[in-house]
């Protein structure tokens, strides 16, 4: 009995938190932009909502998140096109190699684009010397185009991945069909193909908007004073301007506008992983026939790679070769020093074991809720491991039905909010908790358990539950049918998940901003300091710390992309 | 009208899925592609249809070579083996789509479509979604759609392969009446013989890549030209045989000699001994052969059973239901009627 209510208080556990750690702040923001000296104040709100500033900045959140997403989704297509479709050498390596910008941290992509192609960059500094300039020739990185080309550099793989798969589970025999009924190249894609990738491309181009839209530190970094998002205004009000309302106001818009979105793009996701064959088949890829197809596969991913990877690939060059010195270490050895007048509060390497840590803290807490979580989204009846009951399938499927379908976009709420709101909240909400460091591993836990969730919930629903009950009528006991069966095939997806969470704690850079004591910094928190600060030697380390960085996140992908069940419905 | 001239195909180097194939199909006839799976039948389809391309050899249709039209453009029919019925389009959209890639007039299309449903006995359908039909309805509004344009040549990969065997039975005679009513060539593919049988007026038997035998079902049937056509269409009772210089019309077994009903090429052969091709007698009697019941199982209309003939060999023979009871163990003494055996290759 006492087992029992031990266990459903775990079950709670993952509810519990969000209601504490993410509802209750945000509450408090609520009532912050609500309430002014006691009193209900709409007016306030409605002032800020209706400054022409806001407009301005909803505005251009808006276009450009759409902008992105079109060229993103644009660039995106084709390459899905060829994943899909075509066998060729390296192919699993070139996949991982697309999906390495996903991962990046907002400020190392913000120093690599930065390190290629800004006005010290290593293009324009190839430009002048070839063309014997005096001004550097490419401005990009001071023009919106920056922080579009940041947008897609971070995108593409979520459209290849996701189009992608959905692709290659579309059955080959109905192109086949179409194209016997007398279909040519232009009237199938728009008679079957397109059709039938609607869904699927509208989903992913929602997240990407989404994504998009709740930029931050690409559009700190890369925008300076001329652009800013909606995230970028909350940071500025509340961190530069002091107006918590104002701040706590424009939040609420954030968390509105990007509830709405997840919402429809949960329903969408639903209706795009319905099957629309009965029987579909795994289309069978082929090698590129012909030189011209070999040369226009080729061509493609080069431009992928090249767009893709050059930035990182600056990054880490410049971070050994800044300066007049050559090839050298001395920005890696000063990580090392805490030099007095340094930008850094502490000594790098200590911020490097600062964010070691949190990733670590974050890692187990948001493991353990996102598998709890997990297994309270599962919508077919599933016995709860250990407590032995199975949920009734005979009374109220409707009620059940309504909770989890509720329960979706609430435990990824956290996903879509701002991470700048989350922190603003815990300033306003957490009271005298406001210094303790903690805070920054529990916004990395609220922050990176909803990808855990959406790693582990595929993995537990393609559980065949005729595996448990064979095993239950064999005479294997609920705890010990859960450690046979459903362990090892679970094993590997908490994996993924484990390491999604560590590289996601290790490079989030909005909420911990504004979360974190100053004396225990991060190494994005210390990047962005450095970043900042004039001096070579500042500049210089803020490159290692970052090649660093990159490099940690990379490893961190490969082990993800090694242990990761197929592709279909990822996000 | 169909020509195929020294087909080979692989998927693989060095792994010819099809070999040499050589094959006239006429006008107006239905050709049964039987055959084991693996055996290149539905590759041979797939070929035709332009789905796939040769490695070696050419397809000729009304004298044209085959080989630059493009798919679309070669306005035959194909009828999958899963149907590959649009999702998204309705019943009546599916039944339309090849008349729409034809540019067929609009005013045209709707009484087509109509005509199409009705022939499959799906009056009224048009509207309804895919997802609303049974196997057997689908299987219909595919036949349809693939009629609907008018091909020149219908190609059917196992369409009756994904029902039950009371709608298959149902539908075997059905497919044979549609087509015939359209006068539409067609190339069908299956590895059920009954099916074959029962749909085609040519059977070409397909074994690893190349033709083994090919002819009129009541041909192939009475007459299989080897033992893998044999054991393929069913039969069970294959023997060794020897035949002498010096009696040429007896064939030597392992159960004995078997008369022939005429002289035959001097040699090894296989033996078929059809499945009623055995007289029972109710004593034994000089020249009667003599075998131990195995099994008997009672099958409706006939009993099977089961023989050890005193060599070891295992006949399996049908007897007619009023033979009375078998026992399991005893020695049944019988003559082989000479009209029921046939000499293989």
């Amino acid at each position: 009995m006492l087992r029992r209510l031990a266990l459903r208080f775990l079950y709670s556990l993952p509810l519990l938190f969000l209601v504490f750690f993410f509802f209750y702040p945000l509450a408090r923001i609520l009532q912050r932009s609500l309430i002014v000296d006691g009193q209900l104040d709409l007016g306030s709100v409605f002032g800020t909502l209706t400054a022409p500033f806001v407009w301005k900045v909803l505005w251009f959140t808006t276009w450009q998140a759409a902008l992105s997403t079109l060229c993103t989704v644009l660039i995106g297509l084709p390459l899905a096109y060829i994943f899909s479709h075509y066998e060729f050498p390296g192919k699993t390596i070139i996949k991982a190699l697309i999906t390495v910008p996903f991962v990046m941290p907002t400020v190392v992509v913000a120093a690599a684009f930065t390190t290629l192609a800004g006005s010290n960059g290593l293009l324009n500094q190839w430009l002048e010397a070839a063309f014997l300039l005096n001004e550097p020739p490419l401005q990009i990185m001071r023009s919106v185009w920056g922080i579009l080309l940041a947008h897609v550099f971070y995108n593409v793989s979520v459209i290849v991945r996701t189009v992608g798969g959905f692709w290659s589970n579309l059955n080959p025999r109905l192109s086949e069909a179409a194209q016997v009924l007398g279909a040519n190249r232009l009237r199938l894609l728009r008679e079957v193909t397109l059709p039938l990738l609607l869904p699927s491309i509208v989903a992913a181009s929602l997240l990407v908007f989404l994504f998009c839209f709740t930029s931050f530190g690409v559009v700190l970094i890369l925008g300076g004073l001329r652009f800013a998002t909606l995230e970028v205004e909350i940071y500025r009000q509340a961190v530069s301007l002091f107006n918590l309302p104002a701040a706590a106001t424009l939040s609420l818009l954030q968390i509105a506008i990007t509830f709405a979105i997840m919402t429809v793009y949960t329903r969408l996701q639903a209706r795009a992983s319905r099957p629309l064959e009965m029987n579909s088949q795994t289309r069978m890829t082929n090698r590129p026939s012909g030189a011209h197809e070999w040369l226009l596969l080729s061509g493609a991913l080069l431009a992928a790679l090249i767009l893709l990877l050059s930035p990182l690939l600056a990054l880490a060059w410049r971070s050994f070769t800044l300066g007049d010195a050559g090839f050298t270490l001395q920005y890696y050895a000063e990580l090392t020093v805490n030099r007095r007048n340094s930008a850094f509060f502490v000594a790098p390497l200590v911020a490097v074991r600062n964010s070691l840590l949190y990733a670590l803290m974050t890692m187990c807490l948001s493991l353990i809720l996102g598998i709890l979580s997990a297994y309270l989204l599962v919508r077919r009846p599933t016995t709860l491991p250990l407590l032995g009951d199975t949920v009734d399938r005979t009374a109220r499927p409707a009620k059940r039905k309504f909770s989890s379908a509720l329960l979706d976009p609430i435990f990824l709420l956290p996903l879509g909010t701002s991470a700048v709101t989350l922190g603003l909240g815990y300033i306003i909400a957490m009271g005298s908790l406001r210094t303790s460091p903690l805070l920054v591993p529990i916004a990395h836990t609220l922050i990176a358990t909803p990808f855990v969730v959406r790693t582990f919930l595929p993995a537990l629903r393609s559980l065949d539950p005729r595996l448990r009950e064979s095993a239950a009528v064999m005479g294997a006991s609920p705890s010990r049918v859960w450690r046979e069966i459903d362990l090892p095939l679970l094993f590997r997806a908490a994996l993924v998940g484990a390491v999604f969470a560590f590289t996601i704690s290790l490079g989030e850079f909005g909420a911990t901003l504004l979360v974190t004591r100053p004396d225990i910094p991060t190494m994005p928190i210390v990047i962005f300091r450095a970043l900042g600060e004039p001096g070579l030697l500042n500049y210089g380390q803020a490159l290692a710390m970052s090649t660093i960085l990159m490099v940690v996140s990379a490893i961190g992908l490969v082990i993800i992309e090694q242990f990761r069940f197929g592709d279909v419905g990822e996000f | 009208m169909l020509e195929l001239k020294d087909i080979t195909k692989s998927y693989t180097p060095g792994n010819p899925v099809l070999r040499d194939i050589n094959l006239s199909v006429a006008a107006g006839d239905i050709v049964c592609l039987l055959g084991p799976s693996g055996c290149g039948k539905t590759t041979l389809l797939r070929v035709v249809a332009g789905l796939e391309k040769l490695d070696s050899g050419a397809i000729f249709f009304d004298q044209v070579n085959l080989a630059p039209v493009e798919i679309h453009k070669r306005n035959f029919g194909f009828m999958f083996q899963e149907y590959a019925l649009f999702p998204h389009k309705s019943v009546g959209q599916n039944v339309a789509f090849g008349l729409r890639m034809a540019d067929w007039p609009a005013a045209e299309i709707k009484p087509r479509v109509a005509e199409m449903l009705d022939l499959v006995d799906l009056q009224g359908y048009a509207e309804r979604t895919i997802f609303e039909l049974s196997g057997g309805e689908r299987q219909r509004v595919a036949l349809a759609r693939s009629l609907a344009p008018n091909p020149r040549l219908l190609m059917l990969d196992e369409p009756l392969g994904s029902l039950d065997r009371s709608l298959r039975e149902e539908l075997m005679t059905e497919l044979r009446i549609i087509l015939k009513e359209i006068g539409v060539t067609a190339l069908y593919v299956t590895h059920d013989q009954e099916e074959a049988f029962a749909i085609a007026d040519q059977i070409v038997l397909l074994n690893a890549g190349k033709i083994e035998q090919s002819g009129p079902p009541a041909e192939v049937y009475a007459q299989p030209g080897s033992e893998f056509a044999a054991r393929f269409l069913g039969f069970q009772n294959l023997l060794t045989t020897q035949i002498h210089a010096a009696d040429p019309s007896v064939a030597r077994t392992s159960i004995g000699p078997i008369t022939l009903l005429q002289p035959s090429p001097v040699g090894t052969h296989t033996l078929l001994i059809r499945p009623d091709a055995l007289i029972l007698l109710p004593a034994p009697q000089p020249d009667a052969h003599s075998a131990v019941v195995r099994t008997t199982s009672f099958r409706g209309d006939h009993v099977r059973v089961q023989f050890d003939a005193t060599t070891g060999v295992t006949l399996t023979v049908q007897l007619p239901v009023d033979v009375g009871v078998i026992q399991t163990g005893e020695t049944l003494y019988f003559r082989v009627d000479p009209k029921k055996v046939v000499l293989l290759g």
